[in-house]
């Protein structure tokens, strides 16, 4: 009898219990674009950019060999299961099925719209199609000009006859949280700007609290940096050495970096859940390193490898004991070493960009270990990287 | 905590006791300990929910009193007081589920997770039962009423892996998570105080003074409070009690 009572009440719940039929893909991703055979590729393309408030899409951007013809590209495209695509095409929106691939004019860039298997949500995506920047990147910094974005600053360096500059930072990793923490304020990032320069705006990097929830997981601070490559938005949350994506292509032999700084050290030391009395540093540094299709990039975990790299050609490590705090402009030059790592620059891959450059600032130099004192400051103006 | 527990429990007890020394044969009074084993689930299972991969019931035990006033030879109406634990834990892969997470970095984001969740639950509860009894035979009886629980100490959290992230919505930026990397969630402070629902039982006396319980016990008001909108379902306590208990 009990059974039997016992019985009825267990199959009265089990029905509800049932896995329920899967509902159509919420997502609306191009997940990978394949261009027609003989275009050469000259990157893996970054598909999850951050959405470009200026340009109200998702940039995608391809480089493409030089002469491609970029008037007439008909690329197919991979999609999150079930969604569909259309085109922007002088104003009109064109169905495009997957299935044939539909030729487009690339010489600027195009509008496309993917909308999701439950038909809810849309993503716009702007591509661009593109040859290699064929233009030097500028090698004298001022840090006068950002653009904001989701309520950070992105630092551009322009100059005359130059590529423009885009500095990277880990700024977009920083505002994945600080919407629900209520930072508004880009001057409240690890990476931002002041007017307070040595010569009118400056670079100014903070160490960061992150608030009640960094400490609970034993990684309370955030330290700013500024470097030059790509910030890869995924793994930044889980593995942010792994985001930080260093380098550029740079057509020079680099023998020197120059600039000014002020340092001012937080008091307190933070290190694998202890505060400590150590006193903090700042990192200032370069690489000079040849990209290879199996290394397109140097990962934020060269510092803790001791610059040793398979790839590296001349470092600019600053000397410890130049790493001072100062309220005062203090000067630093540092020489790129090349005996260090013993290799022969080829004048081909020179000319042809096969080297990359990469210029680093931090705030705490454990920080991307998440060591470091928090309110540590570091202030930088008017560098020069000098070359042959 | 325990204290608190234990001298409320002792207080019940000496008053049963005493209560029942000098009542007549209309009161019955009764003690039970036994275990709850069952789930805090939403119900029926949303479509996020795209596979179970573990479930286990956490060691739950409850210590329960009960008075029942008899009416006549087949019926009655009780009540009691219970203290007990409602805890499991349970691995499930989702797709497009909406949750707030704290990545590496200690960074807290919101948005819709595609991947595995680990879930942990463990609320320990004051319960008050008020319920009618129908006597079988001598034997076998079945209760069954509502309960009403005061929660007096809950947690629920986890962790996501194995997945990605969409922040805010299903387009929005992707945050990828491997199997290593833990993104932890923790909705303890999200628990209503308050617990109804139904419950229903069956009762085999095996001697004049032993007795077999089973009985479920129904959550009809959600687990969270209603403020609280992070996760887009609602959850539900559903657990089976076995006892054993002793009959004054």
């Amino acid at each position: 009898m009990k059974k039997t009572a016992l019985t009825l009440l267990l199959a009265a719940t089990l029905p509800t219990a049932c896995i329920k039929d899967e509902a159509p893909n919420a997502e609306a991703d191009i997940l990978s674009i394949t261009l027609p055979q003989g275009v050469v590729v000259e990157s893996t393309p970054d598909y999850y950019r951050p959405y470009d408030n200026e340009r109200r899409a998702y940039p995608l951007s391809i480089e493409v060999a030089f002469g491609t013809d970029l008037s007439a590209l008909a690329p197919t495209f991979e999609l999150t299961p079930g969604a569909t695509l259309k085109v922007i095409e002088k104003g009109d929106t064109i169905e495009t099925p997957l299935d044939k691939s539909r030729a487009q004019d690339f010489s600027q860039p195009v509008r496309y719209i993917v909308t999701s298997e439950s038909r809810r949500w849309q993503r716009v995506y702007l591509i661009d199609i593109h040859y290699p920047e064929n233009r030097d990147i500028p090698t004298e910094y001022h840090f006068e000009s950002v653009k904001e974005q989701d309520n950070y600053y992105i630092f551009h360096e322009l100059a005359e006859g130059c590529a423009p500059l885009t500095w990277a930072s880990g700024n977009p990793g920083f505002a994945l949280a600080a919407q629900l923490q209520g930072i508004t304020s880009p001057h409240s990032y690890p990476t931002t700007i002041e007017s307070d320069g040595y010569s009118g705006n400056c670079l100014k990097l903070q160490t960061l609290l992150t608030g009640d929830w960094g400490e609970r997981v034993g990684k309370p601070i955030a330290a700013g940096n500024l470097f030059m490559g790509t910030f890869y938005l995924p793994t930044a949350l889980t593995n942010s050495l792994n985001s930080t994506r260093f380098g550029v292509p740079f057509k020079h032999k680099p023998t020197m970096l120059t600039g000014l700084y002020r340092y001012t050290a937080g008091k307190k030391f933070y290190d694998n859940g202890n505060y400590t009395d150590e006193t903090d540093k700042f990192s200032i540094y370069a690489m000079f390193f040849e990209k290879g299709d199996d290394v397109p990039y140097i990962d934020g975990n060269i510092p803790s490898q001791g610059f040793e790299h398979p790839r590296m050609i001349a470092t600019a490590l600053m000397d410890e004991a130049e790493k001072v705090e100062s309220s005062e402009w203090r000067r630093f030059e540092i020489p790129f070493d090349y005996t260090r790592y013993d290799k022969i620059l080829d004048p081909q891959k020179l000319a042809d960009g096969k080297y990359y450059i990469a210029v680093v600032f931090a705030s705490s130099s454990g920080g991307d270990e998440f060591k470091g004192a928090p309110g540590s400051t570091l202030w930088v103006d008017e560098v020069e990287l000098l070359y042959e | 905590m325990k204290k608190i527990i234990t001298t409320i429990l002792a207080l019940t007890v000496g008053l049963f006791v005493a209560s029942a020394q000098e009542s007549d044969r209309k009161w019955e009074f009764d003690a039970r300990v036994g275990v709850n084993i069952g789930g805090t689930s939403p119900l029926p299972l949303p479509r996020e929910i795209r596979k179970i991969e573990a479930y286990s019931p956490q060691f739950s035990p409850s210590v329960e009193i009960n008075a029942t006033r008899l009416i006549n030879s087949r019926w009655g109406i009780g009540s009691g007081i219970r203290i007990e634990k409602k805890a499991m834990s349970t691995h499930a892969q989702v797709k497009d589920y909406r949750t707030e997470i704290i990545g590496e970095g200690g960074n807290k984001l919101r948005g819709n997770w595609t991947g595995d969740v680990h879930t942990n639950v463990e609320n320990w509860y004051i319960s008050i039962p008020v319920q009618a009894l129908y006597r079988l035979n001598s034997r076998i009886e079945f209760t069954g009423g509502l309960f009403a629980a005061y929660l007096i100490d809950g947690s629920f959290d986890g962790y996501v892996n194995d997945g990605y992230l969409r922040k805010d919505n299903p387009t929005g930026d992707k945050i990828v998570f491997d199997k290593k990397d833990k993104g932890t969630y923790d909705f303890s402070n999200e628990i209503n105080s308050l617990s109804w629902g139904l419950q229903a039982g069956a009762h085999w006396s095996a001697t004049q003074h032993i007795r077999l319980s089973a009985q479920l016990t129904w959550g009809v008001n959600e687990l969270f409070k209603s403020n609280f909108k992070t996760i887009s379902f609602s959850m539900y306590p559903i657990y089976l009690n076995i006892a054993a208990g002793y009959r004054f």
